[in-house]
């Protein structure tokens, strides 16, 4: 297990930091920060902690079926494909801050990469 | 189709429906106030049936273990039994000692109890008066220095709790306590030496205020602001008190704005009075308090002004 992406990147501690560089980026990016208005920072930091621990490849209970039911209503506000590139590009941008190799950056974007059909109820 | 079974009877939950809209769907009176899962007044008693975690989120480790949890955020799949905790499991008497008014819609009800100590400043309890009315109600004060608990309650036209409290609550009327609960309060151990920055509109000032006489009491070593909001210059009230406490301690600083003035208080936005304070937010903790719109607001400028969520403690008002 010691070499999977998420101990190499690491594991639990890596995502408590990454999370709130991330969702500084999301909040701050006119492009994507409009779907989070009003919304409770608590539950959002507790959220995004979920993805990236998936993203990052560790261990979570998302399913696709929690991916397309949690994303329905931003769908429906016209989230699209311009918006999932956004935010794998913050995604990749907070792990370069962190100073994750580039190959490792690759590798969790094509892990968001796999749940765009879902995230987008397709 | 999963069933409720509540005092005998059977109510069928429709699909993702929660246990609580269940019963009121069914005309059945069962106590709630935030249905988020916030304030714990919806508290129930699982008797049979699966539990699944996430009901039980906020409560503590005895209520856990008595699978105690909150029908308001609980959707079950399968058949459940549910009855309502007994005042005598979970509440404690208490008397309304004093009512003060503090501004033209907020009072101060003070409430003595036997047991002081469990009560910590900042943190929210359940009041529920003699008819069973629950709402939730945050700390104000340093309940052991002052003999009595401290209540700032916001007083609301139509508000339940709030008709009772003008025109039927009585010196020495007897209500129940449960709690305390919340994560939003002054926990140092270790004496560490950081700055603090506390704001909230309205009565959101009730917890921020236990909080700050918690820490000056615990003589925290660091800057302590307190920013207090309003919509007009009334809305801000303990003013003398504040002034006061900044005066005998250097390192409390009281600020207040209002969003209209007559001149009495500086008008600006709360968020924007924040931002500016965190122009440069090094070693710093944040408490945000009040009602929600305002207090989602003010958390999210304190992150993005950079204090890292861990470091924001926060009670949402929510009704
Ligand atoms: C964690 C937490 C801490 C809190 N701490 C404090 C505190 O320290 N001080 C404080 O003042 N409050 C606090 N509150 C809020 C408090 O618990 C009550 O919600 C508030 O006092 C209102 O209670 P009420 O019974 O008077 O009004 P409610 O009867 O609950 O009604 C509230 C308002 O909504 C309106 N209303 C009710 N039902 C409807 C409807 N169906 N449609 C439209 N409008 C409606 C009423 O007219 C009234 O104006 C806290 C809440 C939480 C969750
Ligand atoms: S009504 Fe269920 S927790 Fe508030």
């Amino acid at each position: 297990m010691s070499d999977s992406l998420f101990n190499r990147l690491g594991g639990q501690e890596a995502v408590d930091t990454a999370v709130d560089i991330f969702y500084r980026k999301v909040l701050s990016d006119d492009r994507v920060n409009y779907f989070f208005d009003g919304v409770d920072m608590d539950k959002q930091i507790n959220k995004q902690k979920g993805f990236l621990t998936m993203v990052f490849g560790g261990p979570n209970n998302y399913t696709g079926k929690d991916m397309r039911e949690g994303h329905k209503h931003l769908v429906a506000k016209g989230l699209n494909d311009s918006h999932v590139d956004a935010i794998i590009e913050l995604l990749g941008g907070t792990l370069a801050e962190l100073g994750v190799a580039e190959s490792d950056i690759q590798e969790v974007a094509a892990i968001a990469n796999s749940v765009r059909d879902d995230v987008l109820d397709r | 189709m999963a069933t409720v079974n509540y005092e005998n009877k059977f109510y069928l939950l429709e699909d993702g429906e929660n246990v609580l809209a269940c019963l009121e769907r069914h005309n059945i009176d069962y106590p709630s106030s935030c249905k988020s899962g916030v304030c714990q007044s919806c508290l129930a008693q699982l008797t049979s049936g699966n539990i699944q975690e996430n009901w039980q989120t906020g409560l503590k480790e005895t209520y856990k273990a008595k699978n105690y949890f909150l029908p308001c955020i609980a959707k079950p799949t399968q058949d459940i039994a549910i009855k309502q905790p007994g005042l005598d499991e979970t509440s404690f008497p208490a008397a309304i000692n004093e009512i003060i008014k503090l501004s033209y819609n907020v009072v101060a009800v003070r409430l003595t109890i036997n047991d002081l100590a469990s009560w910590i400043p900042g943190q929210y309890l359940n009041l529920i008066n003699e008819n069973g009315l629950i709402r939730s109600y945050s700390i104000a004060n340093l309940p052991i220095e002052d003999g009595f608990i401290e209540l700032h309650m916001k007083l609301y036209p139509q508000g339940l709790m709030s008709n009772w409290l003008k025109h039927h609550a009585k010196l020495n009327a007897q209500v129940q306590l449960r709690g305390p609960i919340g994560e939003c309060f002054y926990h140092n151990p270790d004496k560490k030496s950081f700055n603090m920055i506390l704001a909230g509109t309205g009565t959101g000032l009730a917890p921020l205020l236990g909080i700050i006489r918690s820490a000056l009491k615990q003589n925290h070593s660091g800057n302590i602001t307190l920013l207090h909001g309003g919509c007009i210059d009334t809305d801000l009230y303990y003013q003398e008190f504040l002034r006061t406490l900044a005066k005998n301690h250097k390192n409390f600083s009281y600020l207040c704005c209002v969003l209209k003035s007559n001149g009495n208080a500086i008008e600006a936005d709360i968020s924007d009075e924040l931002k500016k304070l965190l122009a440069t937010p090094e070693n710093c903790k944040a408490y945000i308090c009040g009602p929600e719109v305002t207090s989602k607001k003010l958390k999210t400028t304190a992150f993005l002004a950079g204090i890292a969520s861990k470091d924001i403690f926060s009670d949402s008002f929510i009704i």
